[in-house]
């Protein structure tokens, strides 16, 4: 059991520290010329060619190089002000929006789902501290959080059951092996042996798949997260994604106040 | 317009990791003094030395997946400009990857060429194009 208040503090306490590592990490992306010159601002401008003029404008300003500097300093302080719980009711909305610009300024994303669930966050605090945190909304906000958590990993676990090259575990030489992710070369190595790359294929998606567990066998969930924390551990040693390794963990704690409830 | 959602698609959660259709794919490229006259393939990104702090911190390997996703969305939209490969190489993510590409060509070689293969076959193979845009 865990209480909604401890719940609901533990999942902004870790969201504000993803987003801060986030924001550390967008100013030295910011800087890079490699960066600067192929997601270079007048060139993706071309993708916001249907939007306003003066919307266009605004991101121009945002986006170019100092700007968007400047936008990841301001988002990291922000990430500051609001763990210092300082100007709680406007620092979640401009924090959200500086999320989504960010996004904006790679063409949607920066780092795939990473993105994506550091939005879902972002948008719920914002909602919540724009509508009063009152009981009734931080139970809206835990559950919306939880039930996107819980979505990833059964869409995730769906699609690769659906996958015959999931089934057969071909799949994990295709994205392991045979990919320009920057897999270990021990890694790629001990991933040789077919039999073990399917049985990684099918721990991985009856791992996915054993999300459901949390709500059907509430007394597992402290054991489930701890195998989710491994879970991402092991993708950041894998493949690098050490973005999601923040942003899914602070979904945890609402997890666990989710099954909580069952 | 199809561009301009694009912007937004992070709003909506895409939880469907690793089933999509551009796994088992490398990128590939080769560069030399004239067009007739390139050098072997070789794999566009080199490994990186992960270090225990890169959970916390990793520039590098966050511009990495960037790049990854680049050459994926190239791939991707590709497939819609079958009929008109001309018009391709203008678009945005042509241009991503190519600028990705040439920062990669060492000093000396004018021309440079890259593709996208699977362990059997070219998926995509760009145009040669000069080091100097």
């Amino acid at each position: 059991m865990i209480s909604t208040e401890l719940a609901l503090g533990l999942t902004r306490t870790l969201f504000l520290v993803a987003v801060l590592l986030q924001s550390i990490e967008n100013a030295a992306l910011a800087r890079m010329p490699i960066v600067q010159n192929a997601w270079s601002w007048p060139s993706i401008a071309r993708d916001a060619a249907g939007l306003p003029h003066w919307l266009r404008q605004s991101f121009d300003l945002a986006f170019s190089r100092s700007g968007f500097f400047a936008l990841t300093i301001l988002q990291g302080l922000l990430a500051i002000a609001a763990l210092a719980g300082i100007f709680d009711g406007l620092v979640y909305p401009a924090l959200f929006l500086s999320l989504f610009l960010s996004a904006i300024r790679f063409r949607g994303s920066i780092c795939g789902g990473s993105d994506s669930m550091t939005l879902v966050l972002g948008s719920a605090f914002a909602v919540h501290a724009l509508f009063g945190e009152t009981s009734a909304a931080d139970h809206w906000l835990l559950a919306y959080i939880a039930a996107q958590s819980t979505l990833s990993y059964l869409i995730s676990a769906a699609v690769k059951f659906r996958s015959g090259a999931w089934r057969s575990g071909r799949a994990v030489r295709e994205h392991l092996v045979d990919s320009d992710y920057d897999v270990p070369a021990r890694v790629r190595l001990a991933l040789q042996p077919p039999a073990f790359r399917s049985t990684l294929a099918w721990l991985t998606m009856l791992f996915e798949a054993s999300v459901v567990l949390l709500y059907a066998v509430p007394a597992v969930a402290p054991y489930w997260l701890a195998l989710g924390v491994f879970f991402h551990l092991a993708n950041f040693a894998v493949l690098g994604l050490n973005r999601f390794v923040f942003v899914w963990i602070a979904t945890y704690p609402a997890l666990l106040w989710a099954a909580s409830q069952f | 317009m199809r561009s301009t959602w694009g912007l937004l698609s992070s709003l909506l959660p895409n939880w469907r990791f690793f089933g999509d259709v551009s796994a088992g794919v490398r990128t590939h490229y080769r560069y030399g003094k004239n067009a007739d006259s390139l050098g072997p393939w070789q794999p566009l990104f080199v490994s990186l030395a992960r270090r225990p702090w890169h959970l916390f911190i990793n520039p590098q390997g966050t511009a990495r997946l960037l790049a990854i996703s680049a050459f994926s969305r190239l791939l991707e939209e590709s497939q819609s400009f079958a009929q008109r490969p001309q018009d391709f190489a203008s678009t945005v993510s042509y241009l991503i990857a190519e600028q990705l590409v040439r920062a990669e060509v060492p000093a000396g070689p004018t021309q440079f060429q890259f593709k996208i293969a699977t362990a059997k076959e070219d998926v995509f193979v760009s145009k040669v194009h000069g080091v100097t845009p």
